[in-house]
């Protein structure tokens, strides 16, 4: 989609990745590790169940990761931040369905057709199939302001 | 490919700074990361998601810093930030 058919009336991210040097699981594991905000996170996939595997996977990678460099390391300043990292990948919840609009947190993994059904309170929207522009321009009329569309 | 429009509007026009490496760049070869204790979009150049461990330190040493920034400027409750992101 180009970015001119994008309407520009209200502010948001919008960022383009691709995962050729990497799985597209391990990509997404990545960045969701920097996003790091409070709040829910969608990623829209063709097959959700098989991909959370995948997903949360790559997720353990990274805390494996994470744990390994705590492990190694002697400052105490470094042990700190570590540990706060490895508190954080661990308490995201994960999940192949449709938030709930009560929930605060978490990843959710859903299917094109679900899209209509999400809750618009999310920071970040990972889009990893096709979709019609239509349907790019609802899903951007819909998230709140400052949110981040990644697109694949 | 990174950043490719903010509410500002089109990324080519614009630069940030790396939360890792501290180097202005383009935002198009930037990545969109969390929001700093001020509330303000953060950025990671793209080439630091090619090494998991890279990554991995630069970040929770950037967080880590945005912690104590916000400890010292908007207090233990985060302050008016206290329902931002950090917090």
């Amino acid at each position: 989609m180009a970015l001119t058919e994008v309407s520009m009336d209200k502010p948001r991210y919008i960022e383009r990745r691709s995962a050729r040097n990497s799985s597209l699981s391990k990509d997404i594991a990545q960045h969701l590790y920097t996003r790091q905000l409070p709040g829910v996170a969608i990623v829209v996939v063709e097959n959700p169940h098989i991909f959370m595997s995948s997903l949360r996977k790559q997720w353990f990678a990274i805390l494996r990761t994470v744990q390994k460099e705590r492990a190694s390391t002697l400052t105490s300043e470094r042990i700190r931040e570590l540990n706060r990292q490895s508190m954080y990948m661990q308490r995201v919840p994960m999940a192949a369905t449709v938030p709930d609009p009560d929930f605060k947190n978490g990843v959710f993994l859903v299917t094109p057709t679900q899209l209509a059904a999400i809750p618009p309170a999310l920071h970040t929207i990972y889009i990893t199939t096709p979709l019609e522009a239509e349907a790019l321009n609802e899903l951007y009329d819909q998230i709140p302001p400052h949110s981040l569309v990644v697109l694949y | 490919m990174g950043v490719v429009l903010t509410p500002e509007g089109a990324a080519i026009e614009q630069t940030a700074l790396c939360a890792i490496c501290r180097q202005n760049k383009n935002l198009i070869v930037l990545s969109a990361g969390m929001r700093d204790a001020h509330g303000e979009q953060s950025f990671a150049c793209d080439v630091h998601f090619r090494d998991t461990r890279d990554l991995v330190l630069g970040w929770a040493i950037f967080v880590a810093n945005q912690e104590t920034v916000g400890l010292y400027t908007y207090g233990i409750d985060g302050g008016e930030y206290g329902q931002a992101p950090l917090y």
